[in-house]
């Protein structure tokens, strides 16, 4: 049952995301401001972080939830690796 | 979808760009991934460690207090039936040590173990567990009632638990067991 229960959260935060990414990009299409490089960049870091300390504050809340340290090493990596900026940016 | 084809193709110019594929393959960038890596891991790791050594208090095991017992007065080396009334959050492996115990008249309390057992727990709320316990056949005549101590591991830190019964005799006399069962 809780094999399923984790199941069915994969499905729906995977739609969940689908359609919030949709209707960010959306807007920010609409509004028709230049999103540059460095600026979705910047987003990605913002999202990734989030998510990490969102898995981390389930990790004390939910007794039954263990983040496995691979997330947070993937995780950890892309913040880091999308981080860095050359010097005269 | 034009403006989406027209990025990609920008995109793959800059890739073509000697300065621009340097910046994305930079050295740096493999340092700053493994920094990130450990450093996410390492607050990953250490912050619910810490929480759940020193702040936690959470109970993640509960019986219903007390635990009932299927009769009221008993003799010695009868079968007693305790009905345990389990909540659990965690699953894994327990120890449980029970020891019966008589009120002497002054209110001083003398403990006997009845038995020392591992067994699992899952998660699960309100499962009803029926245990017997052999009473020893030396018990003295006397008001008793039960006490277990449940040891337990959360993410290896050792968590502790423990219950009580509802209070029986031990009557050696036939005639005292009948009034008793009959309420009177």
């Amino acid at each position: 049952m809780s094999d399923l229960n984790a199941l069915a959260v994969g499905i729906i935060s995977f739609f969940l995301g689908n359609v919030s990414g949709y209707f960010i990009s959306y807007t920010v299409l609409k509004s028709k401001k230049s999103f540059d490089h460095y600026s979705r960049v910047n987003f990605l870091i913002i999202v990734v972080s989030l998510a990490w300390v969102v898995s981390l504050l389930v990790d004390i809340l939910s007794p039954q939830y263990e983040t496995s340290p691979l997330v947070h090493g993937i995780m950890g990596a892309i913040v880091g690796f999308f981080f860095w900026r050359p010097k005269d940016k | 979808m034009k403006s989406q084809i027209k990025t990609n193709a920008t995109d793959i110019e800059k890739l073509k760009n000697p300065t621009f594929r340097q910046d994305v393959f930079h050295p740096s960038r493999l340092l700053y991934s493994m920094v990130g890596a450990i450093l996410f891991l390492f607050i990953g790791w250490v912050v619910p460690d810490i929480y759940y050594k020193n702040f936690d208090k959470r109970e993640y095991l509960t019986i219903e207090q007390p635990v009932l017992i299927d009769k009221h007065t008993y003799t010695a080396c009868e079968v007693l039936t305790a009905t345990i009334k389990r909540t659990s959050y965690i699953r894994g492996n327990a120890h449980a040590v029970v020891e019966i115990i008589l009120v002497n008249a002054d209110g001083n309390w003398v403990k006997n173990t009845l038995s020392s057992q591992d067994f699992n727990i899952d998660v699960s709320t309100g499962q009803i567990i029926y245990v017997q316990f052999v009473l020893p056949c030396d018990l003295a005549d006397g008001s008793y009632f039960l006490k277990a101590v449940i040891s337990y591991k959360f993410k290896d830190i050792p968590k502790t638990y423990s219950w009580v019964s509802d209070s029986f005799v031990i009557s050696s006399s036939q005639t005292d067991q009948n009034l008793h069962e009959n309420g009177e």
